[in-house]
Order: structure tokens, then C-alpha cells, then sequence
């Protein structure tokens, strides 16, 4: 278990709070914590752990496991460690209808692993006060890391822009990215 | 079946012991009524409405009202409805819509549908695809101005496929 600082979740609370009815799709598995924190920006939050389903992941099937009614389009999505555990075409799929399925000024919340050798789980994230984070891992076997790295993530994400990325001390590499931002938002500036 | 204490089935787990007898507690309120118990052995299909509290343990199929009741499917429940209800337990595997003024989920819950709640608790270990709705407009709307009036007109079951319990059913595993 380890605690670290989030400068993503100020982000995504900053843009939430201009949205005067966002849409969030979190990949993970349940949260308490984490659904917490969304509901106190007025959100309407979608779950779909979809580690599970890992195998379901190819055109045909993905719509089962991403509910979106009446194709609703996300505001933001949290992937958090999901896309370390997914193969190239796998993440191809995924990270295609993510970005079709999002509206404009999304953002993108992943983490983003670079060793070597990961744990044979993906992490857990709770969201904790003043924008911390509370990282558990579930596993003490290891597996090989697919080591994606950001400019095949680009490649996959045209429409979306890497806007904040910071290194925590575990490793990790945590970022926000958003989609086709407005100039001029509130957001914009925020970044500037 | 309805309203038998007596034909409650003996169960070795003490968390739904508990939830059996009345008990003052923070996640579910202190029950007045008299509590009903649908068995595990039995399988109902149909419409539901009732003035004393429900607990489910066995399978259900239909519409659940309960108005100004609470409304828990046991561990061995399985329930395929839409429901209204004051507040909602889920233990065991829930398809449908859920509205209700709050919805806690335990660990082995596992649900497909949707809630609409101004307080949902949902405690690590549980399954979940669908949507939680907490905001005051969306509930109001559903539930109606008063705390819990029911609305006139129920939504649709989001999905009820053999797909659908596929997954909870897998998940599980």
C-alpha cells in the first residue's frame, strides 16, 4: 500500500466542476472511495471492470462489456491501470471506441508502467482527501510489461493531447490527456 | 411463503442471520414493519407490492414495489426486476433498475442495471456494469417531489439477455 499525490485529480475535479452534467466511465473495479469523490461533482458514473473480461476485448464484443445507453458519451474516462495489461491489438480496440465514444474536452485518465516486470494484477486506486491517491497491490507474482509507450498511445489517440503527466515514486507514470481542448477554456488556462 | 417467519430457511451465515431480525443500523434503517421472506427455494414471477419489508433469498422475476419499505436480496438471492423501493440491500445478483432513496451493495453483490439514489455504498469485491445515478434532479424525477413516491410510469429493464447474465454469472467465478 502507497500514498501519492494526484495533480490529475485536481484537473479532472477543475473540468467536472464546469460540466453541469458529466458523464464518467471508470474501468476498474468497484470503489466506495472512488464513486464518492465523483458524486460530489454531480456526475453520472458508469462502471464496467473489464479486467475480467480481458478475452472479450475485439470489435464484436466490446459494446457488452462498455455500457453505454443510448450511446452516451463520456466526459471522462479512468482507465487507471488497465491499459498496461492489454495486448497492442487489444489496446487498438479499446482506445478506439474510447475515443469515439467521448465528447469533446474529455479527459483521459490513465497510469503507465515502464519496467521491465509488472505485478500479475492490475493495481487498485481509492481516491483519498486533498487529491491523494491510495495505490494497493494485488499480487506478489510479477508478469512482463507490454511497456506501451506514449507515442503508440498518440497514434491510437488523435484526437487526443497529453496535457499532464507526472512520475510517482513507485514508478508509475500517471497522466491526463484531452480530447480536441477548446482554446480559451477554463481548462486551457489552468494548463497554461 | 409470504409473511411466515417460521418458514425461514436455517442459514449458517450470521451476516443474514442478522439481516433477519430487526436491528438498529446506520446502513439499514430500524424495521417497524413486519418482514417478509421469499425462501431459497422458491422462484416467483410476477408483480411485487407490499407494506412490510422484503428479504429475498430465492429468485424473483417482475416488479418490485415496496413504497415506504426496504427491500434485501440475500446472498442466495436472485432477482431480474425493476424496483422502487425506501431502501435497497443487495447481497446476492440483481438485474434491473433500482430507485430507491439508498442502495448499499455488499461484497458479493453483483449487479447488471442501473441505480438512481442519493446514497449508494458500494463495498470493494462487489460486481458492477451499469450506471449509478446520484443527483437530486435525476432522483426527484423518478422517484417523484415526495420521499419515496413512486412515479406513475416504471423505465424499462436496461437488459435482461441470456449475454447479460452470462457475465454476472462469470464474474463471479
Amino acid at each position: 500500500m502507497s500514498f501519492h499525490p494526484s495533480r490529475c485529480l485536481k484537473i479532472i475535479r477543475e473540468q467536472l466542476q464546469d460540466c453541469s452534467r458529466a458523464h464518467v466511465l471508470d474501468l476498474a473495479k468497484v470503489c466506495n472511495n472512488n464513486l464518492q469523490f465523483l458524486s460530489q461533482l454531480n456526475c453520472k458514473v458508469y462502471l464496467s471492470d473489464i479486467y475480467d473480461h480481458l478475452d472479450l476485448i475485439n470489435s464484436n464484443q466490446l459494446q457488452k462489456l462498455i455500457i453505454s445507453p443510448d450511446n452516451t458519451k463520456f466526459d471522462l474516462i479512468l482507465c487507471w491501470d488497465l491499459l498496461n495489461y492489454l495486448t497492442v491489438p487489444q489496446l487498438e480496440i479499446l482506445l478506439q471506441h474510447l475515443q469515439r465514444q467521448s465528447n469533446e474536452n474529455a479527459l483521459l485518465h490513465f497510469f503507465i508502467r515502464d519496467q521491465a516486470n509488472m505485478p500479475a494484477l492490475p493495481y487498485t486506486f481509492r481516491i483519498l482527501e486533498n487529491d491523494n491517491i491510495q495505490i494497493d497491490n494485488q499480487s506478489n507474482e510479477e508478469t512482463i510489461c507490454p511497456r506501451h509507450s506514449l507515442r503508440k498511445l498518440k497514434q491510437l489517440l488523435m484526437e487526443f493531447s497529453s496535457k499532464q503527466g507526472s512520475l510517482l515514486n513507485n514508478g508509475l507514470q500517471e497522466y491526463i490527456w484531452i480530447k480536441n481542448m477548446s482554446k480559451g477554456s477554463r481548462l486551457d488556462l489552468l494548463l497554461s | 411463503m409470504w409473511g411466515d417467519k417460521t418458514a425461514e430457511p436455517k442459514n449458517p451465515n450470521p451476516q443474514q442471520e442478522a439481516l433477519m431480525k430487526p436491528k438498529p443500523s446506520t446502513e439499514q434503517p430500524q424495521r417497524a414493519n413486519p418482514v417478509s421472506t421469499v425462501g431459497r427455494s422458491v422462484t416467483i414471477q410476477g408483480s411485487l407490492k407490499s407494506e412490510e419489508d422484503i428479504i429475498i433469498y430465492g429468485t424473483f422475476k417482475g416488479e418490485v414495489e415496496l413504497k415506504n419499505n426496504n427491500l434485501t436480496i440475500g446472498k442466495s438471492g436472485r432477482l431480474e426486476a425493476n424496483v422502487f423501493a425506501k431502501s435497497i440491500r443487495i447481497e446476492g445478483e440483481v438485474v434491473g433498475d433500482f430507485y430507491a432513496n439508498s442502495v448499499a451493495v455488499s461484497k458479493t453483490g453483483a449487479i447488471f442495471g442501473n441505480i438512481v439514489s442519493p446514497r449508494v455504498t458500494l463495498e470493494d469485491g462487489a460486481k458492477f456494469k451499469g450506471s449509478i445515478d446520484m443527483d437530486d434532479k435525476s432522483i426527484n424525477k423518478k422517484l417523484g417531489n415526495g420521499e419515496g413516491k413512486l412515479p406513475e410510469s416504471k423505465p424499462k429493464l436496461i437488459s435482461t439477455n441470456n449475454e447479460s447474465k452470462k457475465d454476472i454469472a462469470h464474474s463471479e467465478q
